[in-house]
């Protein structure tokens, strides 16, 4: 377990430390705005991630992550409460309304809940469409950071967040997790109440995009319903499965390159939901395991060459 | 608590499927510290008994009690927590999971506390003989290892009644000796009282106490292997004349 931490630790300040400096460096320009996009993409791709341990898609990651944007945004910008208040009640909002969400969905699996969260992304869309007093279709305006240096803040609490759900994924919590991911009825046998412990993983999940949404509010200064559209949570299947779903470094290497890719795309006047179903046609058909797992798997080919005289250890096809 | 009373006990218990009645006011008890087989042919309603005693289905009509309680319609972690554990045919083990993380989701719920937990995990694997596979994959493990694996998750779970779906069903007769070793040794050893479905009738009768035979949802017969076998009924709907 103190292994585990160590190796969390040690993972963020890797990838963290240079997010970080790099938001000190480009805050306020276009490249800041796009480390921040990269950052909350991170965390919906992990989010989504976290929920795939227990065999799910969840595609109410989008409605959730609406939910923290506009949590967030409407107590920063109508009541003026400092951003990390406003950016931590996005979060638990979003946390809190995934619960009873989860209590009534989770009767169902595979297709029937993966269309039950598509549902409820677009739900609380057409919501927000008509709540007047959330600016409605044209949105919520004049959500700015109160503090300096936002793009470097919000690198550090994508990488807080990031940790976070590794701690959860290796905890015991997590472990409950891939048990019911592979078999369901055997952990409700050893007296685990599996419902609970699914909503426990959406509760976290939840509050991990809330917090994303409010970073992506934050960064726009201005949000709208259409922004939260169900494709944001085939995005982040698209960066999970493109990067790698068998380790949390492979879903935010996704979530880092699709987005870098794509707003090079933007610029070409090209639709980015092309690309991101061919990075997800790529990720299924060409890398299964995704460019972590792939790179993993050419990484240890390579040693294993050079020592020709060791014993080849078989990788497990699923890195997880 | 009034030793005498069963353990469990099933009262007119009826389990209906739409028009099909899988179950019918089935009545039979298991005494404490008892190994009882539950043997029929297939269809016969053994697995709805099984996941009737087990809450993963509700009874339509009857009830069942278990220690004096009426446990009709607990959903499982409850039925699991109070003592009754049971396992799934085919020796179902969490494939992606070491030995070591099989046995510890099996000791979650029952065992508080990290060192407790960590003891009970190796004192279980040691008593199924799995001590030195414990950073091994569970898909790793050979079948025999596998079945042992899957009663060795119940056990972590320090049941009270051991629920066994099959145990025996697929292994050659060496993996069976060492399944029926175990399932002796955790009767005497732990004092955990045994129900176990099996199509193994030879097996079954060496190691049971009392044996309960099913047939078209209802008892056909009840009592020592002796009995059941010299049994008419028995003989002609399901062991068969030797002749």
């Amino acid at each position: 377990m103190r292994a585990k931490l160590g190796r969390a630790l040690l993972g963020a300040l890797v990838a963290g430390l240079p997010a970080i400096l790099f938001g000190v460096a480009t805050d306020g320009s276009y490249l800041g705005q796009m480390l921040i996009w990269a950052a909350a993409a991170c965390v919906q791709a992990a989010s989504l991630r976290l929920v795939m341990l227990i065999g799910e898609i969840n595609l109410s990651t989008a409605g959730f992550c609406a939910i923290g944007a506009y949590g967030a945004g409407y107590l920063g910008s109508t009541f003026g409460v400092p951003m990390l208040a406003s950016l931590a009640f996005g979060a638990l909002l979003a946390a809190a309304l995934s619960v009873p969400f989860g209590y009534l969905t989770f009767r169902s699996k595979g297709p029937y809940f993966l269309l039950i969260g598509f549902c409820v992304s677009e739900v609380v869309r057409l919501l927000l469409t008509r709540a007047e007093f959330l600016g409605g279709n044209s949105g919520l305006v004049g959500i700015v950071p109160d503090l300096p240096s936002y793009a470097a803040i919000a690198a550090f609490l994508a990488v807080l967040t990031i940790v976070a759900l590794y701690i959860a994924e290796t905890s015991t919590l997590g472990l409950l997790f891939r048990a019911i991911r592979n078999h369901e009825p055997l952990v409700q046998a050893v007296g685990i109440n599996v419902r609970r412990v699914k909503i426990a993983c959406l509760a976290i999940a939840s509050a991990a995009v809330g917090l994303s949404g409010g970073l992506q509010a934050y960064a726009n200064s201005v949000i709208a319903p259409g922004d939260f559209s169900f494709l944001l949570s085939v995005y982040a299947l698209a960066y999970v499965k493109f990067g790698g779903d068998g380790s949390v470094i492979g879903a935010c290497l996704g979530a880092v390159l699709l987005t870098v890719i794509s707003q090079y795309m933007l610029g070409l006047g090209a639709d980015q939901t092309i690309l991101f179903g061919g990075a997800l046609l790529v990720g299924l058909i060409v890398m299964p395991r995704g460019v972590y797992g792939t790179v993993l798997a050419l990484l240890h080919r390579l040693r294993r060459g050079r020592t020709a005289t060791g014993i080849a250890i078989p990788v497990a096809r699923d890195g997880t | 608590m009034d030793a005498a009373a069963p353990l469990l006990e099933l009262r007119d218990v009826t389990k209906r499927f739409g028009g099909l009645v899988a179950v019918r006011a089935l009545n039979f008890a298991i005494h404490r510290g008892e190994v009882l087989g539950l043997i029929g042919p297939n269809g016969a309603g053994k697995s709805t008994t099984f996941n009737l005693i087990g809450g993963f289905y509700a009874p339509t009509a009857g009830e069942v009690l278990f220690e004096s309680r009426r446990i009709t319609g607990s959903e499982p972690h409850v039925a699991a927590r109070m003592g009754i554990v049971r396992t799934f045919q085919h020796g179902s083990v969490f494939r992606d999971l070491t030995v070591r993380d099989n046995i510890t989701v099996g000791a979650t719920a029952t065992v508080r506390g990290h060192a407790s937990r960590e003891a009970r995990v190796r004192e279980t694997a040691r008593m199924l003989g799995l001590e030195h596979r414990l950073d091994d994959p569970a898909q790793a493990l050979p079948s025999g290892h596998q079945r042992l694996l899957s009663i060795a998750i119940a056990m972590a779970a320090q049941p009270v009644l051991l629920c066994l779906d099959e145990p025996l069903a697929g292994l050659n007769p060496a993996e069976t000796q060492e399944v029926l070793d175990v399932i002796a040794r955790i009767r005497r050893e732990l004092g955990v009282t045994v129900l176990l479905v099996e199509h193994n009738v030879g097996a079954v009768m060496r190691i049971c106490d009392r044996i309960v035979v099913l047939n078209f949802g209802a008892k056909l017969a009840e009592g020592t292997p002796v009995e059941v076998r010299e049994n008419e009924h028995v003989i002609d709907a399901y062991l068969g004349r030797a002749n």
